[in-house]
């Protein structure tokens, strides 16, 4: 198959939504297209010498998000330095430091790696042997997600980001928008969608320059730029409920190409249907840390885990 | 002969067939198109391409990470 843009080159990618076929060089150049735009929306580009973290976990999509933001940061002017939160998976987590390392030693990127063991006194390794022997009732996702955002925002506050990015893409986000209804969590589909829609003291805007990539034109795009990604999936995954999500909208994408950008376009109409409705942001009662209940998640994970240490 | 390495399955197999379209053996090995990147002898393909007797094809899953 030849590329439908330049009518030149084999094909690399098929876009089955639109029967529209790209070449290497084409996909490259619509792949960075699609994250400027997210760039240039979300305010990114506006002023100069700003500072992005970038969550990096060492996967081929927060690598990909790492490059990319590196490589706009020689054209705009922004500063870029990459946060790695270890949150002790063994079997996993020391491949993808690698990883981060590789491309930031290759590009000569300013990198930051935080233990949670150091900062928080336990690994999620710690914690799913307690969720397996039915100790705590939280499941390794939720322990681990709830900590990484912890620690993303406070490093990143603590090193003067004006924006976190996340390598979040477009198939990520479908699963967080029904994984959200599943749970009647109506205010977390509406409060972020390219970027956090409310401005709140202590919490670092977090934007999500993936936000219109589909999760296989991330492996493509890794793999062309010869990202050294590891492609493979978290130990820990088969507990939460997003793989379920995962093959059930890949099901429906393959029986109807376009469902997952279509939930992605709905979710915008209702943001700008609901922009009066706002998240009842606090302050942890224990770290002081920005949250919706009167004592964080965090904290109300770890005084449980803490019993056990 | 084609060889295949499915990645995510850590394991490898071989095909007896001369010729068969990507997308055709994605789905004998359980995957939908969208599920799974077709590396032919070291080149991302698209899943209307062919693969011939004598290829060595990586069958890399999408979903990873946490």
């Amino acid at each position: 198959m030849r590329c439908s843009l330049c009518k030149k080159d084999k094909a690399v990618i098929k876009y089955r939504h639109s029967n529209m076929y790209l070449c290497a060089d084409c996909f490259k150049k619509v792949f960075e297209k699609k994250a400027l735009v997210v760039l240039k929306r979300a305010g990114v580009l506006r002023g100069s010498g700003k500072l992005i973290v970038v969550a990096v976990s060492g996967g081929k999509d927060s690598l990909n998000t790492l490059y990319v933001l590196h490589k706009y940061s020689e054209i705009y002017d922004y500063d870029v330095i990459a946060l790695l939160i270890n949150e002790g998976i063994s079997g996993y987590r020391e491949y993808t430091i690698k990883g981060m390392i590789s491309l930031c030693n290759k590009y000569k990127i300013e990198y930051k790696i935080v233990s949670m063991e150091n900062e928080i006194g336990f690994t999620v390794d710690f914690a799913t042997e307690l969720y397996k022997k039915r100790k705590i009732r939280w499941k390794p996702c939720t322990v681990c997600g709830v900590f990484r955002r912890y620690l993303l925002n406070k490093h990143a506050r603590e090193m003067g980001a004006d924006f976190l990015a996340t390598g979040h893409n477009l198939d990520d986000e479908a699963q967080t928008i029904l994984l959200n209804i599943f749970q009647d969590s109506l205010y977390r589909v509406i409060q972020a969608d390219y970027i956090s829609r409310e401005i709140v003291p202590k919490m670092v805007p977090r934007i999500k320059p993936l936000y219109y990539i589909y999760e296989k034109e991330s492996v493509v795009y890794a793999l062309l730029n010869k990202i050294p990604a590891w492609h493979i999936e978290c130990p820990h995954a088969q507990y939460g409920m997003r793989a379920d999500i995962r093959r059930f909208l890949n099901k429906l994408e393959d029986l109807k190409p376009g469902t997952k950008i279509n939930l992605l376009l709905s979710r915008e109409k209702i943001i700008q249907k609901t922009k009066s409705l706002k998240m009842p942001m606090k302050y942890c009662e224990i770290c002081g840390e920005p949250s919706t209940h009167e004592i964080c998640r965090a904290c109300q994970i770890r005084n449980v885990i803490n019993k056990f240490l | 002969m084609i060889r295949v390495k499915i990645i995510s399955r850590a394991k490898e197999i071989e095909l007896k067939e001369n010729k068969i379209i990507a997308e055709k053996l994605i789905r004998k090995l359980g995957f939908s198109p969208d599920e799974v990147v077709v590396v032919r002898n070291g080149e991302v393909i698209t899943e209307d391409d062919e693969i011939y007797d004598g290829d060595f094809v990586e069958i890399i899953p999408v979903a990873s990470g946490g």
